[in-house]
């Protein structure tokens, strides 16, 4: 659903555009382009959507009731959907957070213990 | 020249076109365009390259529809209506393909007379099962009111019994014509059952044809509702005017009572349709 810079997968990426949309509406309310904006930003550019796939996914998170959206005048004049997390989205952000920590806890140990495996090697060749 | 405001124009009437019921998120795409434009132009680009930029960046309006397509509540399976419909249909054609197969297990009926009679039968059971469909939603569409969502698995439900029809009926047509060709030489000879058949196609053809120009609810809901009629005239009419008690005037009066329910009913339900969505719980 994106293109990547990083050439993260399909899949890595469809899994992680929910946790960083309420991630960032945890802060506060915002609409499509920005959130957008934010998450180039955060990820210095790395990550880069194809913008117009971030709306079905903020529809879909609006059905799961997780998130609410209201039409608001902007300083410019035009009109804009602003999205805000509901009670329940906040809910469903921990049990995310909680679950891609575990993730991320886990390929850390593995790939520490890869790197040290490596670096012992290393070492060990090193040595010889 | 580029102009900005046409080339907008332009875009709206093809996402529109590719998101019919999703006014909200073309207006939503098209003030994230503006966005990214503006953001380019600031950026130091020309404004005919900013804009190219901001298509390229949004994505093509096949990619988005795809995507919106995708929702949960637009999925015909979870529609509970279209579920109690299309699960009585699909238990009455077991039934039906049973009761047949054993009749030409038996040797009681010929295969190609058996297969007219179930894909004729189905065909136009099919024709009220969208009935039976669009009868729920006017009735629901009044008294509840009516979602974008809703119009949406309807219309998808709607197109996917009536592709169901048409294939069924038309192979009904076409078995019943050789199977009479078998018996008399020739495949059609004018009689109110296969021009009722015919017409059939004709009609299931036109629903598919007009739901698919235009996705709106009511234009669906009208034409469930006359598929009903038009179904009971093609199916019953000629064996109520080839019987006897046609000519018997005690026997004719059923019928007609039964016709002239159908029709007061349809009239009730298209005053329904023309109300606006929700209207008689609002005066309730």
């Amino acid at each position: 659903m994106h293109n990547a810079s990083m050439e993260l997968t399909k899949e890595l990426m469809g899994a992680s555009v929910a946790p960083l949309i309420l991630a960032i509406l945890k802060d506060g309310e915002s609409y499509g382009y920005a959130l957008i904006q934010r998450v180039r930003a955060l990820s210095s550019g790395e990550i880069e959507w194809t913008d117009g796939m971030l709306y079905p996914v903020l529809h879909r998170l609006e059905e799961q009731q997780l998130i609410e959206s209201y039409w608001k005048t902007a300083e410019n004049g035009r009109k804009r959907k602003y999205y805000l997390m509901k009670d329940s989205g906040h809910k469903a952000l921990a049990i995310q957070r909680e679950q891609w920590r575990l993730v991320s806890q886990t390929l850390d140990q593995l790939w520490g213990d890869v790197t040290c495996s490596t670096l012992t090697k290393r070492c060990v060749d090193g040595v010889a | 020249m580029f102009d900005f405001d046409q080339e907008m124009r332009r875009w709206r009437r093809v996402i529109s076109k590719r998101l019919p019921l999703h006014r909200d998120a073309v207006a939503e795409l098209e003030e994230h365009l503006r966005d990214a434009v503006q953001r380019h132009v600031e950026n130091g680009l020309p404004q005919d390259v900013a804009w190219t930029k901001a298509m390229d960046e949004l994505g093509s309006p096949d990619s988005i529809m795809v995507e919106f397509n995708k929702l949960p509540r637009y999925a015909v399976y979870r529609w509970w209506p279209a579920r109690i419909v299309m699960g009585t249909y699909f238990i009455v054609a077991l039934l039906l393909s049973s009761l047949i197969i054993a009749r030409i297990l038996e040797g009681k009926v010929e295969t190609l007379l058996a297969l007219h009679v179930m894909s004729t039968t189905l065909g136009y059971t099919a024709v009220f099962a969208i009935s039976a469909i669009a009868a729920w939603s006017v009735i629901s569409r009044a008294f509840r009111g009516w979602t974008d969502a809703e119009t949406e698995v309807f219309s998808r439900t709607t197109r996917c019994v009536s592709m169901t029809a048409l294939i069924l009926t038309l192979l009904g047509v076409v078995s019943g014509g050789c199977w009479v060709y078998r018996q008399t030489a020739q495949y059609w000879s004018w009689n109110l059952k296969e021009i009722g058949g015919v017409t059939l196609v004709a009609w299931n053809a036109l629903v598919l044809v007009l739901l698919n120009r235009r996705n709106n609810e009511r234009i669906g809901m009208v034409l469930g509702l006359m598929g009903a009629v038009l179904v009971t005239l093609c199916w019953f009419g000629p064996i109520f005017l080839s019987s006897e008690t046609f000519h018997n005037h005690s026997g004719r009066s059923m019928p007609i009572r039964v016709a002239l329910i159908e029709v007061a009913s349809l009239f009730t339900l298209l005053c329904l349709v023309y109300l606006p969505a929700g209207r008689v719980r609002h005066r309730n």
